[in-house]
């Protein structure tokens, strides 16, 4: 038929009001829920305009663009987030924000968002779906895993989150089911950082709080705030200040040109794997020029000087430029520098140091740099603040305690053999990981939960608490170490953004691995589409969240993330999602999550605080304004109330068996949260954890004081051997954000960035295509040693000045093949929402289908290249933490 | 009895609501609905498979790479309106007239736009042109182009023949 015409138009119309009154179900019309005559309706007095403030309403809440979670005010205008901006409450923000903060509109209202509960028609990952109603969803899912906790298996249900900021309520659910199997991907971030920082200043401070207001001077070791950084926004603009009103200075060593190492006064180009020999370096010229703040040393340092000062002494800067090309006389300034400037220095560090076979005892250099010159708590210095919770813990004293309502469900059982542990479980682990188990002291015995919680090769990734080792998780199931019988993950992108993500794909389509996938998450992507069944989240702006975290004003805070707006379409929050199941799995579940709303929950939560519920809401926001900095804690006397029932043995101040303060000059002090209550910056955890695993005595993982070492596969580097390095944008967070179409119009690609040099050297121009060809690891580590290459990809050549000769990095956002039409960059198919980006407040829509001008189809450069399938996994020994940063690869030209 | 260019909206709109169910599939046996469906689609009626049904419905109207039948997908360009004026405009519609709206949808979905604008060709004429206007006839048309180019389905392609006929787009009609 060629045309349709009007008379056809009414034909059918005719036959479907004949249906219609007839009564026919299948044409539900539109009613009036009054019952009043309706009032006229003039349409263009109700098109919705431009964002009005007099009209708008302002809601505070905290962003979910990235890992930072910042204080925000989002605008709502009929029915719609219309724009977002800094809460100036927020004390870490002092009410900046990043672009990412507009990520939560264009996520909220992304047309290809998913707005329903699918089930798999065929066979898994062919993308074949129905949608179903929760009600099926639910049932079905309760119905699978409620016989693993009837027949007392429930170890076989595996949660596996990405970004789980729940703090705590997703446990509630693992914990209530009985399964120990609540596994992160903190190995992929942030292990090998926390573990030094724990093994120095105690479990309470796995990250650090510098002073950077006040601060004159900072060296910073491969940490990119201005970009990327896990609190990035709270510092940079502390560090701006510094710098431009108080005339510090910051030192970057990184292997590329970053936003942070553009304001920088000092950056070298510095090679992978080698910042700690710049530390080591610093120490010696800080020592030999007895720089040194000596009482601060033997005060609180648990190693006699003398004992650093044998270790680092063929640690030279002529030494240091030998392995990180930073020249020797730059370490010798910086190191006079820097110690100069104490107490008001400070080091920084993040994955660019940390994320290597000998990271984390470059972050135990790092650490060392500042104990030694005394900057520890000290104002413009390395600080230490309250982190997340207010539960009372070291730093929180005072503080009204928050925490989750009742009742909380116990925790599971730990593995092993005797009375207390889950015997039962335990027997079903190989028999090489029985008897390494078997043979652990009990300290760790007591806190095994399985292979896949707790691996047992790696005790540090939960010696301090459960970091587990994310990227084991597939080879391990692969390898039968834990059958899994209902695999559950929750804003997980492993099957795109891990190691040798070909492998989480591959465990995924197995179902005789994974018998049956949920994925809980705002958007199909990659790891959705492996699953049997995806529940559709609502987004950060449609739910709540408690929130609290170090404040870079070392002052604790605490925030409420809480809803916008309804969640949009049939999409639920996780509590809610969570909470449902429990009820329907039932046999006690469900008295856990017997709250009747998830609004009456939180304010339950946060009942403690000063301010009625109401008002917190309204500020978003609440601290103690008149409470004094976070500096110094561990000189503060223990209070009367705190030294009731205590004695002293020794230095000590105990209490129920253990340590709560220590004598100093005849005083009871705080301390620091260590067992000893001082910095150890010598500690027997690590020979104790390598002996335990097997781990030879003189790998560099193994030291109990920091050492150096060579990462393996750097000591034999060829000519036409380079090493392979990832980074991050400022616009983009992991592998979630490739579809925010604003972003992406800012970076959708990923090129091979190289110095120039490099390029002469390998016969590229700018634009050539190469491949580049990783691999595996040759250190102790998973399938380390292997021959051969791990995996390629190619992309075409940037050329950029300033990156270290020997190195060539792509960033690891996009490349995407799911996450809808700007996330695959397809022209084809669908647009965003227009009108949802920055500036969206005063609507101006730029979004649609065509506007995809980067897609190959319309000639553009297309959306990057997958990338982590060719990165080895490559846990570091006794951490577990990713060594992103090691992989040697080769490249060739196209 | 409802309109008749009332009640073919609330048809269309039932194609965007939900799957195609056996219900629907009776309703179109209707022979008004059926001569007219088989003459621009022959053979659109004949057969009907549910769970088919319910995938090409998932992977048209759920999934990405499909074709969303939301505004925010398909307007273009610059200037008014927009898919926020489009919601703005729904839900204070709901708001003002009182009005039990599908909930388990955007408001700038077909599946809530169409049943809308038959209660307003119902009730209220004058609105309803302006609403053809201001909510679907910028949109629709490309909508519908990728809907009939995507779907596999005959009675999608039908609906996407009979859509721009009906909401030609903004300065044809």
């Amino acid at each position: 038929m060629s045309e349709i015409k009007r008379r056809d138009l009414l034909k059918i119309g005719a036959g479907a009001a004949l249906a219609a009154g007839a009564g026919a179900a299948a044409i539900p019309l539109v009613r009036r829920l009054a019952d009043s005559a309706p009032p006229a309706i003039d349409i263009k007095k109700l098109v919705a305009g431009k964002l009005d403030y007099t009209r708008a309403k302002a809601v505070p809440t905290i962003c979910f663009g990235c890992t930072t979670h910042c204080g925000v005010i989002g605008w709502v205008q009929d029915g719609r987030v219309r724009k977002i901006e800094g809460n100036p409450l927020d004390p870490n923000t002092q009410g900046n924000i990043c672009s990412k903060a507009q990520g939560m509109i264009s996520y909220t209202y992304y047309p290809e968002r998913l707005m329903h509960p699918i089930k798999r028609v065929g066979k898994r990952g062919e993308g074949k779906w129905k949608r179903i109603s929760w009600d099926e969803a639910l049932s079905e899912i309760a119905d699978r895993m409620r016989p693993l906790r009837e027949g007392g298996v429930p170890e076989e249900f595996v949660f596996h989150y990405g970004r789980d900021k729940t703090k705590g309520y997703t446990k509630r659910f693992t914990n209530a089911f009985g399964t120990p199997h609540r596994l992160n991907r903190r190995s992929i971030c942030s292990s090998n950082r926390r573990a030094p920082l724990m093994s120095f200043y105690g479990r309470e401070f796995e990250w650090e709080t510098q002073d950077f207001e006040n601060t004159k001077y900072i060296v910073n070791f491969g940490g990119n705030p201005m970009e990327a950084y896990q609190g990035g926004l709270y510092m940079m603009h502390r560090i701006q200040k510094a710098r431009v009103d108080g005339g510090a200075k910051m030192v970057t060593f990184e292997i590329r040109p970053s936003a942070t190492a553009s304001v920088s006064e000092d950056y070298f180009p510095i090679m992978p794997g080698t910042d700690g020999a710049v530390a080591f370096a610093m120490i010696h010229v800080i020592l030999r020029e007895g720089l040194q703040d000596e009482e601060f040393w033997n005060r609180w340092s648990n190693l006699p000087l003398e004992k650093l000062r044998e270790s680092v002494k063929d640690y030279t800067p002529g030494w240091a430029e030998e392995q990180s090309g930073v020249p020797a006389a730059d370490i010798e300034r910086i190191a006079v520098e820097f110690a100069q400037a104490a107490p008001a220095c400070c080091t920084m560090s993040n994955r660019g140091s940390a994320k290597h076979y000998n990271g984390v005892q470059a972050d135990r250099a790092i650490r060392t740099l500042d104990v030694l010159v005394g900057n520890v708590g000290k104002p413009g210095g390395f600080c230490l603040s309250s982190l997340r919770g207010w539960a009372g813990r070291y730093g929180q004293e005072g503080l009204p305690k928050l925490s989750q309502p009742g009742p909380k469900p116990p925790n599971p059982k730990p593995w092993g053999i005797g009375e207390g542990y889950d015997e039962e479980a335990f027997k079903k682990l190989p028999d090489f990981v029985q008897e390494r188990v078997n043979n652990f002291p009990e300290k760790w015995k007591k806190k095994y939960f399985g292979e896949l919680a707790t691996p047992s090769e790696y005790p540090l990734a939960w010696h301090w608490y459960q970091m587990r080792v994310g990227q084991l998780v597939y080879p391990y199931i692969k390898e039968g170490r834990q059958k899994v019988s209902v695999y559950m993950s929750f804003t997980l992108g492993a099957s795109y953004g891990y190691p040798e993500a070909n492998v989480a794909r591959e465990v995924l389509q197995d179902e005789s691995l994974i018998p049956f996938h949920v994925a809980i998450d705002i958007g199909y992507g990659e790891q959705a589409a492996l699953a049997d069944i995806v529940l559709p989240e609502a987004t950060s702006l449609e739910r709540w969240d408690h929130h609290s975290t170090n404040n870079y004003g070392l002052v604790p805070y605490t925030g409420v993330r809480q809803p916008l707006v309804e969640p949009a379409g049939e999409t639920k929050s996780v509590q809610a999602i969570l909470q449902d199941l429990a009820k329907r799995i039932g046999g006690g579940m469900e008295e856990y999550f017997a709250f009747e709303s998830e609004e009456a929950f939180y304010k339950e939560w946060y009942k403690n605080l000063p301010v009625s519920w109401e008002d917190f809401k309204r500020r978003g926001i609440w601290y103690d304004e008149g409470r004094e900095k976070d500096y110094e804690l561990y000189e503060r006397p223990l209070t009367d109330a705190e030294l009731e029932g205590t004695a002293v043995e020794g230095d000590l101040v105990m209490k129920g068996g253990k340590a709560v303060g220590i004598m100093m000059d005849g005083k009871a002090v705080r301390g620091f949260p260590t067992p000893n209550r001082v910095i150890n910056v010598y500690d027997e955890i690590w020979p104790e954890a390598a002996k335990a695993v097997g781990l030879p005595a003189d790998d560099v993982n193994a030291s109990p004081i920091a050492v150096y070492d060579t990462v393996p596969e750097h000591r034999d580097l060829g000519e036409d051997d380079y090493i392979f390095s990832t980074f991050k944008w400022n616009v983009h967070t992991q592998g979630r954000s490739g579809h925010w179409k604003y972003h992406a119009e800012i970076v959708h690609t990923n090129p091979v960035f190289m110095h120039p040099e490099t390029g002469e050297t390998l016969g590229v121009q700018e634009g050539d295509s190469v491949r580049v060809s990783v691999y595996r690891p040759k250190g102790h580590t998973y399938r380390g040693g292997e021959d051969g290459i791990m995996g390629s990809f190619e992309n075409h050549v940037r050329f950029l000045s300033g990156m270290h000769p020997k190195v060539v990095a792509c960033s690891h956002h996009v490349g995407h093949w799911e996450h809808g039409a700007v996330g695959a960059s397809k022209n084809e198919a669908t647009g965003p929402a227009e009108g949802t980006g920055p500036g969206a407040g005063n609507a101006d829509p730029q979004a649609a289908p065509e506007k995809i001008w980067w897609s190959k189809g319309r000639g553009g450069i297309g959306g990057g290249v997958a990338i982590n399938d060719a990165l080895p996994i490559n846990p570091c020994p006794l951490t577990g933490g990713q060594n992103w940063y090691d992989n040697v690869c080769k490249i060739e030209k196209l | 009895m409802p309109d008749a260019e009332a009640s073919l909206y609330a048809l269309l709109g039932r194609f965007f609501a939900a799957e195609i169910d056996r219900d629907l599939f009776e309703t179109l046996q209707v022979p008004d609905i059926r001569e007219t469906f088989e003459k621009i689609e022959p053979g659109c009626t004949a057969c009907f498979d549910e769970e088919a049904a319910a995938a090409e419905f998932c992977r048209l109207f759920v999934l990405p790479k499909g074709t969303p039948a939301v505004a925010g997908a398909w307007l273009k360009g610059t200037g008014s309106p927009n898919s926020t004026a489009i919601v703005g405009l729904v839900l204070n519609l709901r708001s003002a007239l009182d009005l039990d709206l599908p909930d388990h949808l955007p408001p700038d979905h077909a599946g809530v736009l169409l049943p809308l604008m038959a209660w307003l060709l119902d009730h209220q004429p004058d609105a309803a042109a302006d609403f053809r206007e201001q909510a679907l006839a910028p949109w629709v048309a490309p909508f519908a182009a990728a809907l009939q180019e995507k779907a596999e389905l005959p009675l999608y392609r039908v609906v996407a023949k009979i859509l721009p006929a009906l909401i030609p787009p903004v300065g044809t009609s």
